[in-house]
């Protein structure tokens, strides 16, 4: 956020009209201090909300001629030049002023000193306004009006609005005219009175306007502002998610064809039939009969379930025979160890007679 | 209003940082311009702690795919709506000279009046075009 | 120095034997100084539009402003066309004031004041725009929920005009009817940018039955006597709006009928969206008359 937004913006800027009028006078003190004594302002500025905005308030506008009532240029008439709204004053061309020492950096052109006599604002309460009558005759006479008051409004061409008749009060057949006031030139920024007047739109349809069909949409949020917080008006994603029910996972046609495709496997044949094994088994036959080539025919050989490596036959044959010998021995060995025992016995008995 | 701006003729921001002289009596800050103020402004991206991520509501408008490489979601990038004739008389303000026109809308509620629009609907369909008087700066509807 | 020659690379000694590699003779410019003359900026550079009349700051006259902004009142008049380029002066105008305004903050000027004023003019145009725009969809939208009150009543009143009328084979009726079309349900004659929704149906079997109720009395073959589905009614509405139109559509319903179709009503969305998406693309294959007379 820059620092130009947080002087503007009414919620993060440093407004003087949030504090109370006390700390407010102590910033407008620290104000007036701070100012070099030209451009301080000899009455103090009134609030926003005190300030006169309509004419029917400041009873004067540029241009009157007006009578002092009060000061040093008491019963003087002069005009009045400008109207200062901070301060609920106005500018005249004659008045009461202050001697002010201005820098030079501040200096209007044409000046000549660093000291001037800067023109104090007057209130309008000590102001008369004058305006002429006509006479029978034919001469002019000047009134000043003690107290206006303000009845009935016309269209004034010049102000551009409403302005009140300003008429003198027990007296109120006269008007005194409000002045006229200077022309206000346009600014580069200012749209010319012909463009501002030309209607370029007419409704022609209950269905659509000129603008794009959904412009409400991108223009503002539509959860924003609306009166309850869960009434959304739409319907996200995951809403429209929520609200539809499930689809089923498998449908009925798929469902029908996986039934299908079980009831096809199960009829299939586990095992082949005869028919078929002879037919292969003859081909296959004949194929391998058919074979001329003796290291192919070798290899298939190898490969056949009857084939028997050499190497296996004789170490079966000598294990055949290995075995055959231990039995021998065995036999032979029984018979050793029977005569040995016979012999044995014959001995010891010998021995003991 | 600004309270500081008038107070700064005779300095620049430069000098008001280096003013070793100050004694502080008459309120002077060393730092800043002023003490009062709003204190709870919004934190900027600099400030708050490890967890805080303040975007610029410009990021999330695609995805890293598996090559590493950006690929960005169109519909969800911010689009500005140009109008296609950009050379409009149109400008920013309107002349002072041209006073706002006063709207009134006798028989309706007011501009969103759904028997106004349908009623200059059927004048449309009746004669081709709307009519809309005017009288002095009184535009009636 | 030996040391150091056993530093240098190959290329560094290269280039020690054949001296520098800068030519004697050229000749070295006057430097460029970094100012702002110097520095040329094409003129159609997309960032002048921050700028005001390319300077770096607007003139003093250039920022006192006359001026008020627009109002509502003022905009009720404007088309969307002029809203919306209204829209975008205006935001040209702010990008320009609000980047001189952070120039005027910095060194404090008492400029930005009349900067602030500015600004809240153009804020406050803008506002409005916004407020019109809002305005503008909220009555329409009204308008659509009165035309559900009222809008039977005045559909029937058309219908008794158009019925009592001896001739309505006219422009001034038939524009008439081009124009209640559009303002009640939205169709456009030539189909541009159609949507076909319900109002759309709605529109066609109304405007058929206006045909349908004039012309049929005046034709002898009471072939017939009742518009039965979709297809039907839209042949109507394509082609009734005259005596002699009514009679094709009426041989094509009857031709129609022969083939014993009947769209529900679920589906004549998507019928009616079939046959305005092939009138559209019959209008885009005739080419236009003006270049078939150049060819001819």
């Amino acid at each position: 956020m820059s620092s130009l937004a947080k002087q503007g913006s009414k919620r993060y800027g440093r407004e003087l009209s949030r504090y109370p009028h006390y700390i407010r006078k102590m910033f407008d003190q620290m104000q007036e201090r701070a100012q070099i004594p030209a451009f301080r302002s000899e009455y103090r500025q009134v609030d926003e909300n005190e300030r006169y905005n309509n004419p029917r308030q400041w009873l004067v506008q540029p241009g009157d001629t007006v009578m002092i009532t009060k000061g040093k240029f008491a019963g003087t008439l002069t005009k009045v030049v400008a109207l200062q709204k901070e301060t609920n004053r106005v500018f005249l061309e004659q008045s009461e002023t202050k001697r002010v020492v201005v820098p030079k950096q501040f200096w209007q052109p044409g000046q000549t000193s660093h000291i001037i006599d800067y023109p104090l604002p007057q209130h309008p309460k000590d102001l008369k306004v004058v305006g002429t009558i006509v006479n029978d005759d034919g001469t002019e006479k000047k009134i000043a009006a003690d107290k206006l008051v303000f009845k009935g409004e016309y269209w004034d061409e010049d102000y551009q609005k409403m302005m009140p008749y300003r008429r003198i009060k027990y007296n109120e057949n006269i008007i005194i005219p409000w002045p006229r006031p200077d022309p206000v030139e346009d600014c580069i920024y200012s749209t010319d009175k012909n463009l501002v007047n030309e209607r370029t739109f007419f409704p022609n349809s209950i269905i659509y306007s000129d603008s794009p069909i959904d412009l409400i949409n991108s223009m503002r949020h539509p959860l924003m502002k609306r009166p309850y917080k869960w009434d959304k008006q739409y319907l996200t994603k995951s809403d429209i998610k929520r609200l539809v029910p499930p689809q089923p996972l498998l449908s009925d046609n798929k469902k029908a064809g996986i039934l299908e495709r079980q009831q096809i496997k199960e009829n299939l044949p586990s095992k082949p039939l005869p028919e078929t094994i002879n037919l292969v088994g003859d081909k296959v036959s004949q194929f391998l009969n058919n074979i001329t080539d003796p290291h192919l025919a070798k290899f298939i050989n190898k490969n056949s379930p009857d084939y028997k490596d050499p190497k296996d036959l004789f170490i079966e044959k000598q294990k055949k025979l290995y075995d055959e010998k231990i039995k021998e021995n065995q036999q032979l060995n029984k018979i050793k160890s029977f005569v040995e025992a016979k012999y044995k016995l014959k001995r010891t008995k010998n021995l003991h007679i | 209003m600004n309270t500081v701006a008038v107070r700064h003729f005779h300095s620049t921001p430069q000098t008001l940082l280096r003013r070793p002289w100050k004694t502080y009596k008459d309120g002077t800050l060393f730092y800043g311009q002023s003490k009062a103020g709003n204190k709870r402004l919004p934190l900027s991206t600099k400030q708050g702690n490890k967890n805080f991520y303040k975007g610029t509501r410009s990021s999330g408008i695609g995805h890293l795919n598996n090559v590493g490489t950006y690929d960005i979601n169109y519909n969800r990038v911010r689009t500005f709506v140009v109008p296609e004739d950009m050379s409009t008389p149109l400008k920013p303000l309107v002349s002072p000279s041209v006073p706002i026109p006063k709207n009134t809308f006798k028989g309706y509620t007011g501009i969103t009046d759904g028997r106004l629009w349908l009623n200059q609907i059927k004048e449309y369909i009746n004669t081709g075009n709307v009519t809309f008087e005017k009288d002095g700066n009184i535009e009636k509807y | 120095m030996v040391g150091v020659a056993r530093f240098s690379t190959v290329a560094a000694r290269f280039a020690r034997a054949k001296g520098y590699r800068i030519p004697h003779d050229v000749q070295l410019r006057k430097p460029i100084l970094p100012t702002i003359d110097n520095l040329k900026i094409r003129e159609d550079h997309p960032l002048w539009e921050f700028f005001h009349e390319k300077q770096f700051v607007r003139s003093v006259d250039d920022l006192d402003i006359q001026g008020r902004s627009w109002t509502v009142q003022d905009l009720r008049k404007k088309s969307f066309e002029d809203l919306h380029a209204l829209w975008y002066v205006c935001l040209k105008e702010m990008n320009k004031i609000q980047r001189e305004a952070v120039l005027y903050e910095d060194i404090s000027s008492s400029k930005i004041q009349q900067c602030m004023e500015l600004e809240t003019a153009l804020k406050n145009s803008m506002l409005s725009i916004r407020q019109v725009l809002s305005e503008r969809e909220a009555g329409l939208r009204n308008a659509r929920e009165e035309f559900k009150v009222v809008g039977e009543e005045y559909l029937k009143e058309f219908k008794e005009e158009y019925l009592n009328e001896e001739n309505v084979e006219t422009d001034e009726w038939f524009d008439k009817l081009e124009r209640l079309q559009y303002a009640i349900f939205g169709i456009n004659s030539t189909y541009e940018s159609v949507i076909i929704n319900e109002e759309f149906l709605e529109g066609i079997k109304y405007v058929s039955s206006l045909y349908f109720d004039k012309f049929s009395s005046q034709i002898e073959e009471k072939a017939v006597t009742e518009l039965k589905d979709i297809v039907e009614v839209y042949k109507v509405f394509e082609n009734g709006s005259t005596l002699d139109g009514f009679k094709i559509a009426i041989e094509n319903i009857v031709e129609y009928r022969e083939s014993g179709l009947v769209i529900p009503r679920s589906k004549e969305i998507m019928v009616i969206q079939n046959l305005v998406d092939e009138k559209i693309n019959e209008a885009n294959q005739i080419p236009e008359p003006e270049s078939a007379e150049i060819s001819a």
